[in-house]
């Protein structure tokens, strides 16, 4: 492997990594603080990136396409949590798999009905376009740099809500002691409901900012679930940070398989999660 | 006098992170005694009660079970040697009757347990050794009464019977008496009486006045410490143990 | 009495009387006969499953695992071009199971809660993309199977699986045979112990119990019945592919066997057969059947919370 291969492969696997991330830190969040295994994260992600396609083919605008699928998705967020979610904090995991799992057959029943099933594509915004040269004949896409920028941007941003902020001083007590969020006087409904809605925005904006770079394909949402699950588990249920670390890890890790040991690339990330639950079963980061 | 001695723990210390839980404590616990652990909360009679059945494994310091050093077995291995635990919060099986609780408990001494075929109710001894367990505590007229719809004292008394039909030789009982009613702790103290005749037990308890009645070796634990062990007469004479005790007394009744 | 509870000496008759004589009408290669089969196949599968997790109260999402294994050994393990015997290929696939099941068991039994979740998810996802990703097993094609095993036993044939209708009943007797094992154990010594595991594992262990060994006998028993009902399944389409190991079909099963009524066992029949009914009606009315699946499944985890079997036994028991 050449170094500038090297150098392509170490930014494709960060931008990879931190992209899970924002799928990831979505579910750790909702599992974290309220205990709900949603199995329908990754639909959203779906959805997000379905929206997207759809916007930007009728206004062309990736902008304003953009920030209309936040806006649904985060109103269907809202939706979910009141009319189904908040039926089953009180209810175990397997329910929760349960209505999950249903989740995700309307989900993508939907997406079939409305989108069709052809593999779509949203191309890059011109401002976007190019690339920063590496050395003298290669390049790298600026678009993927924008990626991790952006989510660099939200994984701050997240740090500071969550560490800095009095919204998220409630997020964590809620994780440790749901009684005493309440005796505090705050409204655990409303909290839950912004932990869930925000939790499924994160995901819908990695399909909107990954659209360019990947295509967009039914199924899409249960393969990037698992492989977020993994990551969420490596991390350590719960932690932001965790995550963060273990998504780098996850993605690093797959995309140089995929160079060097392309049979072993689809199985390397679940070896990598069975060997950290045989070291620390509860991830490298438990609370 | 020596060989009385069936439980023994040696410089035994838990700490968590940069608590002291428990710090150094030696204690020997003898054969047909009963051995009351008092303290004010937090003082570590739950800790010391946990590490003595192996459900938590001490940061330091060891525990010999008749001579042989057990603390680094798993807990189950516990309850083979004969060392049996009652717990502070209710521990039952809720959803089947008396008699089965009774008859989880003692099923592991008659074999069979990886039995796929023969029918559960088929080993006539299970089923004695449960009744009698039960008749023990007094339980007999709930034998077939659901666990979960029998009073709170009930359940303690079944808590009880569950530990005896695992026919231990130590008994290691955490407040057996907590929430009972004045009849249904005279009936236990009746039956501790009764039991220390043949046992070790080494009993945890808020009742004072039960402690004193029963008690033939007590121990007092101040934060974590060893503070001292005598008989009951020594114990109330001391000093210290007015003074750590008597302000908690206060701050309970505040 | 292994039936204790009066619903189950109802149904479990009626059930296994319908399904023995209905086929006698009908045309023995129809539609309905095989549907059937692979419909009593998959209810050995979710019933496999249910033990686990409604009565050992292991939630795997990884089950499908073991389906894809029992039919991946038939076909690696049967010489391409040669007839092997049934019973004998039966003996070796549930052998090497169960000890595959016994390693795999080994490892994801020190996780609890959510991790057992989804370290058995990963497991079987593994072992979904080692198929997949694998040129020597035939990749996302699969392999196919061009012999059918004959069933003499010391020279006496009586069943010929090329026969749908002889199939089928195979298929039911097996069906039968795994509900009677099932109930069996839990009646039994074991079976006690492995129920107070379920109901508070903790008290269960200071009692004296090795729940470790309790589980991991269970995960080993539903493990290998599910690799049994996979081997059928392949036997039937003479073909195993990598969606045997898909995480979908664990979570399916997982539906049918709520939708059944968990940890009651027969409640697998009824929810194999009511969601493969459902899905049959559905499919047959509209292209989009998965929104209607959905739909029935998110009103049925909040309005059904103990599955059909929970609802029959408030109507039938006392």
């Amino acid at each position: 492997m050449t170094t500038e291969l090297f150098i392509v492969q170490v930014l494709n696997g960060i931008q990879y990594g931190l992209l899970l991330f924002l799928i990831a830190s979505g579910l750790t969040l909702v599992l974290g603080v309220m205990g709900i295994l949603n199995l329908a994260h990754g639909s959203m992600y779906m959805v997000g990136a379905y929206l997207m396609w759809y916007f930007v083919t009728v206004t062309g605008s990736f902008t304003v396409s953009a920030a209309l699928s936040v806006t649904i998705v985060l109103s269907l967020g809202i939706l979910i949590e009141r009319v189904l979610i908040q039926r089953f904090y009180n209810r175990n995991h397997l329910d929760q798999v349960l209505l999950t799992i249903g989740m995700i057959f309307v989900f993508n029943s939907l997406q079939s009905i409305l989108f069709g099933n052809d593999p779509y594509g949203v191309s890059v915004p011109d401002a976007l376009d190019g690339g920063i040269p590496l050395t003298n004949n290669s390049t790298y896409p600026v678009y993927r740099i924008f990626v991790a920028v952006i989510c660099v941007g939200i994984a701050g941003l997240l740090y500071f809500v969550i560490g800095r902020t009095r919204l998220g001083m409630m997020i964590r007590a809620g994780e440790s002691n749901r009684e005493m969020v309440e005796a505090l006087g705050v409204n655990i409904k409303s909290l839950y409901t912004i932990v869930f809605a925000f939790g499924v925005m994160l995901a819908a904006i990695a399909g909107i900012i990954a659209s360019p770079v990947s295509s967009i394909v039914p199924g899409m949402g249960e393969s990037v679930l698992i492989t977020c699950f993994v990551v969420v588990v490596i991390g350590g249920m719960g932690s932001i940070k965790g995550a963060f670390i273990a998504a780098l890890l996850v993605g690093l890790i797959s995309t140089f398989f995929s160079i060097l040991m392309p049979s072993m690339a689809n199985m390397i990330i679940y070896i990598f999660m069975i060997l950290v639950l045989l070291i620390k079963p509860q991830g490298l980061f438990a609370k | 006098m020596a060989n009385d001695i069936v439980l023994e723990t040696e410089a035994l210390s838990k700490h968590w992170g940069g608590i002291k839980a428990l710090n150094d404590i030696s204690m020997q616990f003898r054969d047909r005694q009963l051995h009351g652990v008092v303290g004010p909360n937090g003082a570590g009679k739950s800790t010391l009660l946990n590490m003595l059945c192996g459900t938590l494994k001490p940061t330091s310091g060891c525990i010999f079970h008749k001579g042989q050093r057990i603390d680094t077995l798993k807990p189950w291995r516990f309850v083979r040697r004969g060392i049996g635990r009652s717990f502070q919060k209710t521990n039952i099986y809720p959803e089947v009757t008396c008699l089965e609780n009774c008859a989880i408990s003692a099923q592991r001494r008659f074999g069979g347990n990886f039995n796929l075929i023969a029918s559960r109710h088929s080993n006539k001894l299970v089923r004695k050794a449960a009744e009698q367990a039960l008749a023990q505590v007094g339980l007999e007229d709930r034998t077939y009464t659901l666990a979960v719809e029998i009073s709170y004292g009930e359940q303690r008394q079944l808590e009880i019977a569950m530990v005896l039909a695992t026919n231990p030789c130590i008994l290691l009982l955490d407040e057996p008496m907590a929430g009972m009613g004045h009849e249904e702790s005279q009936r236990i103290i009746k039956l501790l009486k009764e039991l220390k005749k043949t046992y070790c037990i080494v009993l945890v308890e808020h009742d004072m006045d039960a402690i004193f009645e029963l008690s033939d070796q007590l121990t007092v634990l101040d934060n974590g410490s060893h503070l001292i062990t005598g008989t009951v007469d020594e114990v109330r004479a001391d000093p210290r143990v007015k003074e750590a005790y008597l302000g908690v007394d206060e701050e309970q009744a505040a | 009495m292994i039936f204790e509870k009066r619903t189950e000496r109802i149904i479990v008759p009626i059930f296994f009387m319908v399904a023995l004589f209905v086929p006698l009408f009908l045309d023995a290669n129809s539609f309905f006969v095989g549907k059937v089969s692979t419909i009593i196949i998959m209810s050995i599968f979710v019933m496999s499953l249910d033990f686990l997790v409604g009565r050992v109260g292991l939630i795997t999402l990884g089950h499908a695992l073991f389906y894809g294994l029992g039919g991946y050994l038939f076909v690696i393990l049967s010489p391409e071009y040669e007839v092997v015997n049934f019973w004998v290929y039966t003996f070796y696939i549930c052998i090497i199971s169960a000890l595959i099941a016994l390693v795999i068991g080994v490892v994801v039994l020190r996780t609890t809660g959510i991790y057992f979740i989804m370290i058995t998810l990963a497991i079987s996802q593994m072992a979904f993309y080692y198929f997949f990703d694998s040129l020597k097993y035939g990749g996302d094609d699969g392999l196919f199977i061009y012999m059918t095993p004959e069933t003499s036993i010391f020279g006496l044939s009586f069943l010929n699986l090329d026969d749908p209708q002889h199939f089928y009943y195979l298929a039911l007797f097996s069906l039968f045979n795994t509900l009677v094992f099932f109930k069996v154990v839990l009646r039994s010594r074991f079976g006690r112990i492995v129920e107070a595991t379920k109901q508070n594992p903790d008290r269960t262990e200071a009692l004296g119990y090795n729940i470790f060994a309790f589980r991991l006998t269970c995960y080993v028993i539903g493990s290998t019945l599910g690799a049994y009902a996979g081997f059928l399944f392949a036997l039937q389409y003479s073909f195993v592919n990598p969606t045997f190991l898909s995480w979908e079909l664990s979570g399916t099963a997982l539906v049918m066997s709520i939708l059944g009524g968990l940890g009651t066992i027969y409640g697998a029949i009824l929810g194999t057969f009511t969601y493969e009914g459902l899905q049959y009606f559905f499919e047959h009315l509209t292209k989009e059947w998965l929104l209607f699946m959905g739909t029935a499944i998110i009103m049925m985890v909040i309005l059904l919370r103990k599955g059909i079997a929970g609802y029959l036994e408030k109507l039938l028991e006392k």
